[in-house]
């Protein structure tokens, strides 16, 4: 167990370095996930030459779910929409470092799913941008 | 426990051999009305022993020594 709730994990569902709300902003999305109630907002904005120049996260949830939005956000700093497209759940378990369940599956990846939404436009996320 | 998501209470418990619940149980509107994103329930039955309840009491501190509260 100690294992799974890793120290990383612990300090930035403790004390998260990117959580806020960014206004104006680029990008926005939310979404949550209605199985367990949590809910993530991301806020994105896009540099000159087309880059993530800041990005913050908002929301509850739990300690798997909020420190996954923390890491993903500090991850795309520097990176182009392309590159922020093509980022799939592997790249969130590697941040993590633990094996998930399916159910905690869900939780780790819901920051990813409303990132992708946010960067390709869409009305809703789905759960195909993170499989 | 304040500061301490239900699903993540249930799943160190979980790793302890207890099942409790967590999340709306399938009562969200309740939830929704006292704002609670989630609970976590522990239920007892005719088979449970003194020495589970003892575990679930000892696991619930280890719960609070992993979040350092």
């Amino acid at each position: 167990m100690d294992d799974f709730y890793r120290e990383i994990i612990i300090d930035r569902y403790k004390n998260p370095l990117n959580q806020g709300t960014l206004d104006p902003h680029d990008i926005s999305f939310e979404d949550d996930n209605p199985l367990c109630g949590d809910h993530i907002r991301i806020d994105i904005r896009v540099g000159e030459d087309g880059r993530v120049n800041e990005a913050v996260f908002d929301g509850h949830g739990c300690a798997i779910s909020l420190a996954s939005a923390d890491l993903l956000m500090e991850s795309i700093h520097g990176k182009t929409m392309d590159e922020v497209k093509a980022m799939h759940k592997e790249d969130i378990l590697e941040m993590l470092g633990i094996e998930l369940g399916p159910v905690r599956l869900k939780c780790a990846l819901l920051s990813l799913k409303v990132l992708k939404a946010g960067v390709y436009g869409l009305g809703e996320a789905s759960d195909e941008l993170v499989e | 426990m304040k500061g301490i998501h239900p699903h993540d209470i249930s799943q160190i418990l979980d790793a302890e051999g207890i099942a409790i619940r967590a999340g709306h149980h399938c009562a969200m509107p309740l939830h929704e009305k006292f704002n609670l994103p989630a609970t976590a329930r522990a239920s007892f039955y005719l088979y449970n022993t003194r020495e589970e309840v003892d575990l679930l009491v000892k696991s619930l501190y280890s719960v609070l020594e992993i979040f350092g509260i």
